[in-house]
């Protein structure tokens, strides 16, 4: 995982540095909520932190990278658990509670649709290449370790592989400062699940976020 | 014109395949030494005999990878007003998954009193139940001498027993003691077989 993960970055950090800046250049910060498309009867929620950096405004040079680390929500379930002591109950039923914090990096291009007469623009976001870590961490609530044992018990995981996804952006032109609206649609994982059966299966973010683009201004090298 | 060795290739390959498959031995983080309790059919059983983590035993087929032994259930007719409904199984201390040879027990039996008229209906009834060491019976065997079993008295909880058109699928819980000397705790089997394996 971590030989894994020196190549994820170094492949960041060529695509970073071999990336000349221009006038244009800018950054964008944006928070929402997100929900999870891919465990349909319990879904994960999180608060996703997006950013976006856009080294050309050009329409000609879409290409950007974008960061996003999503805040996780518990997520509550029911587990049962077992006893042979017959002074206790034989089966009792404990939450179950599963947090999934996500992050992705990943490189696309934008593909602009659309201005109006505000310059108000519209954009399709493609990101074909991302790697993404999902960390899930299972615990169940006032359990009885001594006494009790879990049947088919959730474990935590940590997977990490590549994803694709999606966004369409629309942004607000403002004299002072542009904002941004995005929904974006990301894949789940695209690696195998392991051998042991979980109830959860790897998460499918689908974001949306509002917040701001800022400029930068650097000559161009 | 090809050798004949490179039609047999495709074959080759899948036995090369097969032969990749990992036991389904799953280490409950709580429990060090034991698989975690499942109902997902993995033929695995785990156990305590005096804190040391015993497994049930696997085979290598020859083509097939690893293979999980089953228990053997079968009912004792005796002489007496119940016959015993036996669950046994081969174990040895787990190592990680692997079976230790030199084992100081091989094999270990749940024992329970049943009516002549026990079937397989019946069985699977007592899926759900918990049943207290009143009765119930448990044997571990010695490799010095096999025959030579010590018997002693044992919980046994059926958590869920189901039937399928083909397979009898079982999950359970079981501890035990032999006198004051073995202690077997926290035992637990997640079994699948074929149904036509049952003989009552």
């Amino acid at each position: 995982m971590k030989l894994f993960f020196t190549h994820v970055i170094c492949f960041f950090l060529f695509i970073t540095f071999s990336i000349t800046t221009n006038a244009q250049s800018s950054i964008s910060l944006s928070t929402g909520i997100s929900t999870d498309m891919n465990n349909s009867n319990k879904t994960f929620h999180h608060i996703p932190i997006s950013l976006q950096w856009k080294p050309f405004a050009d329409k000609k040079s879409p290409l950007f990278l974008e960061f996003d680390y999503d805040i996780p929500l518990i997520n509550k379930r029911t587990g049962d658990a077992f006893t042979l002591n017959e002074s206790l109950p034989q089966k009792v039923t404990l939450q179950e509670n599963i947090s999934s914090s996500i992050f992705t990096m990943a490189v696309g291009f934008r593909i602009h649709l659309y201005t109006n007469k505000k310059n108000n623009s519209f954009y399709l976001n493609i990101l074909p290449v991302g790697i993404c870590s999902q960390n899930f961490k299972v615990s169940y609530k006032n359990f009885d370790k001594v006494n009790y044992e879990v049947l088919n018990p959730d474990v935590n995981s940590s997977p990490a592989g590549f994803v694709m996804s999606m966004a369409a952006v629309y942004n607000f032109h403002k004299t002072k400062q542009d904002m941004m609206l995005m929904l974006h649609a990301q894949t789940p994982l695209l690696t195998s699940r392991g051998d042991y059966p979980l109830s959860y299966k790897y998460a499918a973010p689908l974001l949306i976020t509002f917040g701001y683009n800022f400029y930068y201004n650097k000559r161009r090298k | 014109m090809k050798h004949p060795i490179y039609k047999l290739l495709p074959l080759i390959t899948i036995l090369c395949l097969a032969g990749c498959s990992k036991r389904n031995y799953f280490p409950d983080q709580d429990d060090p030494g034991l698989s975690r309790l499942t109902f997902y059919g993995f033929n695995i059983a785990t156990n305590y005999i005096n804190d040391v983590p015993y497994i049930n035993n696997y085979r290598k087929p020859l083509f097939g990878g690893i293979v999980n032994s089953v228990p053997s259930i079968y009912k004792i007719v005796t002489s007496s007003a119940f016959d015993t409904l036996s669950i046994s199984w081969a174990i040895g201390i787990n190592d990680n998954g692997n079976v230790q040879f030199n084992s100081p027990y091989q094999n270990i039996s749940l024992l329970m009193p049943v009516p002549k008229s026990f079937s397989l209906s019946d069985f699977i009834a007592m899926g759900g139940k918990r049943f207290s060491s009143n009765t119930r019976g448990i044997l571990i065997n010695t490799p010095q001498n096999y025959s030579d079993k010590q018997s002693g008295t044992s919980d046994i909880y059926f958590i869920k027993i189901n039937l399928d058109t083909s397979h009898l699928s079982f999950t359970g819980l079981f501890d035990g003691n032999i006198g004051d000397s073995i202690l077997i705790t926290k035992g637990r089997f997640d079994f699948k077989i074929d149904a036509d394996q049952i003989k009552f």
